[in-house]
């Protein structure tokens, strides 16, 4: 039988002594961190602090509160438009076809994926569509397919624990050339989510 | 992981609450009229339902009849604006939209981004795209973001709830309306043989 989203949070919560997570707030939550300034090389979550809340990232912190955990099931990138950080899909920035996002995800001073490659067209993992989609680039209101620049994390996911330091590495490449390409991007993970809860202890 | 049925009986068994009534599929909404010239930075679900018919909310008080009680499986909203650029879409943010939902006094969903789940195409949910656009023939467009929660959120009877939704330039300051609807399984009262 598989294991669960509970499940495995309850596992990693009891290696690392963590006995009270198990009455906290059971729900579902994401993480987003933008930068507005191109590059060929981001850091995500590390400097949210900088960053305006809630338009380009709704963290505060690069580390959970006690008793507060995510489960990362899916992560994704996006590109943002202008300074106000709206978020767009990667399909609707102009040039750069080649691209491929390369990245890790650290949590405290481990690696937990490696050099996971997304291309500006698409990346494995995502068989559904993602359903019409309004085209941003243009002026007028064109519906269409846009490719997901996703990875679903086989199994059950990998959970950042409360009060640990994590932060994603991105560079982008061009995939013929191997030249950086430099655009803004964001990144968000989503899953299941611990939500601190006080119960009766006030 | 409990199922809907399982969370529910457990949550109002120890809560007290009745958990006989009759079990159905509930969906649960309230709108907010957009004020022209006046873009939102928050709006607030569930808590005002002053002058509000049926077309505009199903509850008259921002809490469950003492018999009801609800699992909230997805969170679903959506958008009427007229004469707006409709090449973006619900929210017609600036940047990041998130949303809280709170039961009692505890934050229960929390800085929920619902943006990513629009027009940007990287929906959450692996299999169903929850993004789509709709352009009608006048080009005046009606545009909808759904969240399926991964975890079953319980709303028990008689307890305040609402839903907050916070970022920039929300209902664009237009004419339309911004609309919440929480959808999933609950109970509703059933008189049976109590009576």
């Amino acid at each position: 039988m598989a294991v669960s989203a509970q499940d495995k949070i309850m596992h990693v919560a009891n290696k690392l002594g963590l006995s009270s997570l198990k009455y906290m707030q059971a729900s579902t939550g994401a993480i987003y961190d933008g930068n507005t300034t191109a590059s060929d090389s981001h850091t995500f979550f590390a400097n949210s602090v900088q960053h305006a809340n809630p338009a380009v990232t709704n963290i505060s912190d690069n580390r959970f509160e006690v008793n507060e955990a995510l489960l990362i099931e899916n992560i994704a990138f996006y590109s943002l438009s202008g300074t106000d950080g709206q978020a767009i899909n990667l399909s609707d920035i102009a040039g750069n076809d080649g691209a491929v996002i390369v990245f890790d995800v650290v949590i405290g001073n481990k690696v937990v994926m490696k050099d996971m490659p997304i291309w500006k067209i698409g990346s494995p993992a995502c068989f559904a569509t993602g359903g019409l989609n309004l085209n941003t680039a243009g002026a007028t209101p064109v519906l269409q397919q846009k490719p997901r620049h996703q990875v679903y994390m086989e199994g059950v996911g990998i959970l950042i624990p409360p009060q640990v330091e994590f932060q994603v590495n991105a560079r982008v490449f061009d995939a013929a050339s191997n030249a950086p390409v430099s655009i803004a991007l964001g990144c968000y993970l989503f899953g299941t989510k611990v939500n601190l809860n006080f119960n009766t202890t006030l | 992981m409990a199922g809907q049925v399982g969370k529910l009986a457990y949550v109002d068994r120890k809560l007290g609450a009745p958990s006989n009534g009759q079990q159905t599929t509930r969906v649960l909404y309230d709108t907010f009229s957009n004020v022209t010239a006046t873009p939102q930075s928050q709006i607030e679900f569930f808590t005002n339902f002053q002058g509000k018919g049926l077309g505009q909310t199903n509850l008259q008080v921002s809490k469950l009849d003492s018999a009801e009680s609800m699992v909230i499986k997805s969170l679903w909203f959506g958008g009427l604006f007229e004469a707006v650029d409709p090449s973006i879409p619900f929210p017609f943010n600036a940047g990041g939209v998130v949303c809280d939902i709170v039961v009692g006094n505890q934050t229960v969903v929390k800085a929920l981004p619902l943006h990513f789940n629009t027009y940007v195409g990287e929906s959450f949910d692996r299999i169903h795209g929850s993004n789509n656009g709709y352009a009608s023939a006048d080009a005046s467009p009606g545009q909808w973001c759904e969240v399926r929660l991964l975890t079953n959120i319980v709303i028990p009877p008689q307890v305040d709830f609402k839903v907050v939704v916070r970022g920039a330039n929300l209902g664009n300051g237009d004419t339309g309306a911004t609309i919440c609807a929480l959808s999933g399984y609950g109970q509703i009262f059933s008189a049976g043989t109590t009576f």
